[in-house]
């Protein structure tokens, strides 16, 4: 038999989560040294990706935000009794820091979704019906690594902009730029919950003032995107 | 004017209506492709179909379907202020 886990937590007030978990089982909480680990037992060894199943682990999660906030597990981890206290033991610290980190906070996520803007930026190719096939190739090269510049400097551009006009309202963010991508800017911003409001406030702002680009947006998480502690290690010697 | 932030809806007894979906899609988003990790401890699976694959697919789903939803949104608000056709005839 092993746990399926949903999340890690600083404090509980003892009260079990309402509800079923994954393959209706119930709910249960452990203390392990001094964090709160969310689980519910699985018998099996494969956890299918169903809707039902996503939802219910979200479901878990969200539960536990409203006290506090967790550190989600990501879907379909499941642990034996052994290897979850071996886990917290040997990541005591990191995720000690991390729940620190998260604390009072939620996630926010913005991903910014465009049409390419170089394409009207660029030079179109001159006309090769003049010149050689490797001309033309060498052109046609030169064309597409500007298009490429272009592309990247719109993209980091946007992704930049992103940043700075929300750096006084986050304690951490993750922006991942992707100039090749229709989604060019997926961002997840840790906020502090009461501030939740000021910047749902600033990214309406920002929406006015770049209506080309078009705006999906949801919160508030749980810290997914931030719960990942340091995954180094400190030998003996103090090199990580 | 309503919030950007489109709260993520939860149940499963919700309606795939455009919004229901871009949700979803942004749950598994979260739930999939992020989280705490225990080494080698995560196994799941769609109906034997490689992991890699069904986050492709996640991923190329939820850009379509998040330009289909917004696509929807701006025809509706388009409609909402035009001004009435003229009924002459």
């Amino acid at each position: 038999m092993k746990y399926y886990a949903y999340c890690v937590l600083k404090s509980w007030d003892g009260t079990t989560p309402s509800g079923m978990g994954i393959d209706g089982q119930t709910i249960q909480t452990l203390v392990v040294e001094d964090v709160v680990v969310i689980v519910s037992q699985f018998d099996g060894d494969i956890v299918p990706i169903t809707r039902a199943n996503v939802l219910l682990h979200e479901s878990v999660v969200r539960s536990a935000l409203v006290q506090t906030t967790p550190l989600p597990f990501r879907f379909g981890t499941l642990v034996t009794d052994a290897g979850l206290r071996s886990f917290i033991h040997t990541r005591h610290k990191n995720l000690l820091s991390r729940l620190a980190a998260v604390q009072n906070c939620v996630e926010m996520s913005v991903k910014i979704i465009w049409q390419q803007l170089s394409e009207d930026s660029v030079e179109p190719a001159t006309s090769s019906e003049d010149v050689g096939a490797g001309t033309a190739f060498l052109r046609s090269k030169h064309q597409e690594l500007l298009g490429n510049s272009v592309l990247n400097q719109q993209a980091n551009e946007i992704g930049s902009w992103l940043k700075s006009s929300l750096t006084g309202l986050v304690r951490q963010e993750f922006v991942q730029v992707e100039p090749r991508h229709k989604i060019v800017v997926a961002a997840a911003f840790l906020i502090e919950k009461a501030r939740e409001y000021d910047f749902k406030h600033s990214v309406r702002e920002l929406q006015k003032n770049r209506p080309e680009l078009h705006f999906l947006t949801s919160g508030p998480w749980p810290p997914y995107t931030f719960a990942n502690i340091d995954l180094e290690f400190e030998t003996h010697f103090g090199v990580s | 004017m309503t919030s950007p932030f489109d709260q993520v809806v939860i149940g499963s007894d919700v309606e795939l209506s455009d919004d229901a979906e871009l949700s979803l899609l942004e749950t598994l988003d979260h739930v999939l492709n992020r989280g705490l990790v225990i080494a080698g401890e995560i196994t799941i699976s769609v109906a034997d179909v490689d992991l890699i694959f069904v986050g492709l697919n996640v991923m190329v789903s939820s850009v379509e379907t998040a330009q289909e939803v917004l696509r929807n949104r701006e025809i509706r608000a388009a409609k909402a202020i035009a001004p009435p056709e003229n009924s002459e005839s």
